[in-house]
């Protein structure tokens, strides 16, 4: 029993490097402010003119899925204020200016805006807030922070309790929302078929070019949409295991790129590779990234 | 100090048991997990976003579809007083929404057509106030489908859009004029 908890400590509790998890702040609150500042001209859709008005708000989600009560707890004539508030909150988290308190503030903010209308929501805007929920809890801008340039600082914390926790368990969060993509997509026939991807390329309301071309070529589509398959369903085994680790990663930011490029959902992209801070080895990251950076400008 | 420490850890780990629980069973709440332990995890989990099924194109890619619409004008006798007007949403119709700032209503067209409810409680309602004046609007889920590999390998000199056909689902229609709909969604 000692022997499991032990495990268990050194697992969920042992000290975790912050680098990953600043690299991944950076990617993930700078993808959302760019969604965001987007989203500035949609403020429309987020009052009574829209689809769905504030009454019905958590009406029209399915009674499984709805929250107890609206995080948005301001009148939509706020939103305007609220959401430039958010994109400020996320603009200064990206450049590691901030902490907790701001970081669970701008979550607040976020998920009210998503339960709101969530007819417009995309995936990224979903899968954005739960990390950036899990985030709010750790020391995210103790590296990669604009202060530590400033300060010339050269000594930083290790993780307390609470970011470790959370890093894990970002970590085991990745690996369930790839393994559920992977067995969701066991359940239908074209993917098992092979022909699945074929739907999606030749679906001009989901790709950013033609891709007819691909019938003189189908063998493509069969490999491709088993190759994604495989990715999803084994992720978290192979991200686990250090000698596969690397290159799942890497073919996961292959794919994340060809969804970016050829679907035109980049945020989505990079919020799903944002999370693949966490996986690689902070050394390697202190040592060719942080360092080659810190030679040009000073420590950060 | 210590006994504190040991207590914020077993408090964590009732925490993360908890929090991977509701994370597996979350986008399979219909299973018997979900259906027995949806009253202790439902709450907590619709709060913080855990409340999604990441079935990203699955279990089946979806076809091209978009929301074909008419809005009528009506005098009390039932005569037309203006021409009807069609229109797509989004207006795009069968094409990809390219303006990153109306992408969003491409979604909205998806969560709309899922319930016909949400098409004449949601949906109409806001199609009467885009048209001022307006007595009704009637709207239909139109899809095109996208033709088989196998078909478009075999046809190889028909292009792609010609293969495609276009189905009629759900027809809804909802009135400009009058009191609001008391039906609940």
């Amino acid at each position: 029993m000692k022997k499991v908890w032990q495990k268990w400590d050194q697992f969920w509790f042992g000290p975790q490097n912050l680098l990953g998890l600043a690299f991944m702040r950076v990617l993930l609150c700078g993808t959302m402010f760019y969604m965001y500042l987007g989203r500035l001209s949609n403020l429309e859709y987020y009052t009574d003119n829209s689809w769905i008005s504030k009454a019905m708000a958590l009406e029209v989600m399915q009674d499984l899925y709805r929250p107890l009560f609206l995080w948005c707890f301001w009148p939509d004539s706020w939103n305007l204020f609220m959401h430039i508030l958010l994109v400020v909150l996320l603009g200064v988290l990206t450049l590691g200016l901030g902490g907790r308190w701001i970081m669970w503030l701008a979550w607040v903010i976020d998920v009210g805006f998503i339960q709101r209308n969530y007819a417009v929501n995309f995936g990224a805007d979903i899968i954005a807030a739960l990390f950036l929920f899990y985030m709010s809890f750790t020391q995210s801008c103790e590296r990669l922070s604009l202060l530590n340039l400033l300060r010339k600082r050269r000594d930083f914390k290790g993780a307390d309790t609470l970011s470790s926790v959370m890093i894990r368990m970002m970590q085991v969060q990745i690996c369930v929302i790839y393994a559920y993509t992977g067995w969701e997509k066991l359940k239908g026939g074209s993917w098992w078929d092979g022909t699945a991807l074929w739907s999606v390329m030749a679906n001009p309301q989901m790709t950013t070019m033609d891709f007819s071309f691909l019938r003189a070529i189908p063998w493509v589509i069969p490999v491709v949409a088993y190759l994604t398959i495989l990715f999803e369903v084994y992720f978290p085994v192979m991200v686990a295991w250090p000698k596969t680790r690397n290159i799942w990663l890497l073919m996961g930011v292959l794919f994340h790129a060809g969804i970016g490029i050829f679907m035109g959902l980049a945020p989505f992209a990079t919020t799903m590779v944002s999370t693949y801070f966490l996986f690689w080895d902070p050394r390697v990251l202190e040592q060719k990234v942080v360092s080659a950076f810190a030679r040009g400008t000073g420590p950060v | 100090m210590k006994k504190a420490r040991l207590l914020f850890k077993a408090l964590l780990s009732l925490w993360i048991v908890y929090n991977i629980f509701t994370m597996m069973v979350m986008p399979n709440i219909g299973a018997y997990f979900g259906r027995t332990t949806s009253k202790f995890i439902t709450p907590y989990a619709n709060s913080i976003g855990l409340n999604a099924s990441w079935n990203f194109f699955s279990p089946d890619p979806a076809h091209t579809m978009y929301i074909r619409y008419i809005v009528r004008y009506l005098d009390t006798e039932g005569n037309e007083t203006k021409e009807p007007v069609e229109g797509f949403f989004p207006a795009e119709k069968n094409k990809g929404v390219l303006s990153g700032t109306r992408k969003r209503e491409l979604y909205a067209m998806r969560f709309m057509v899922i319930d016909p409810k949400r098409l004449r409680l949601l949906f109409g309602p806001w199609l009467c106030r885009q048209y001022p004046g307006a007595t009704s609007v009637e709207m239909e889920h139109v899809v095109e489908t996208v033709p088989s590999l196998d078909q478009v390998v075999t046809l190889k000199d028909e292009a792609v859009q010609d293969l495609s056909q276009e189905l009629q689902f759900t027809r809804e229609s909802t009135s400009c004029v009058g009191g609001s709909d008391e039906e609940a969604l």
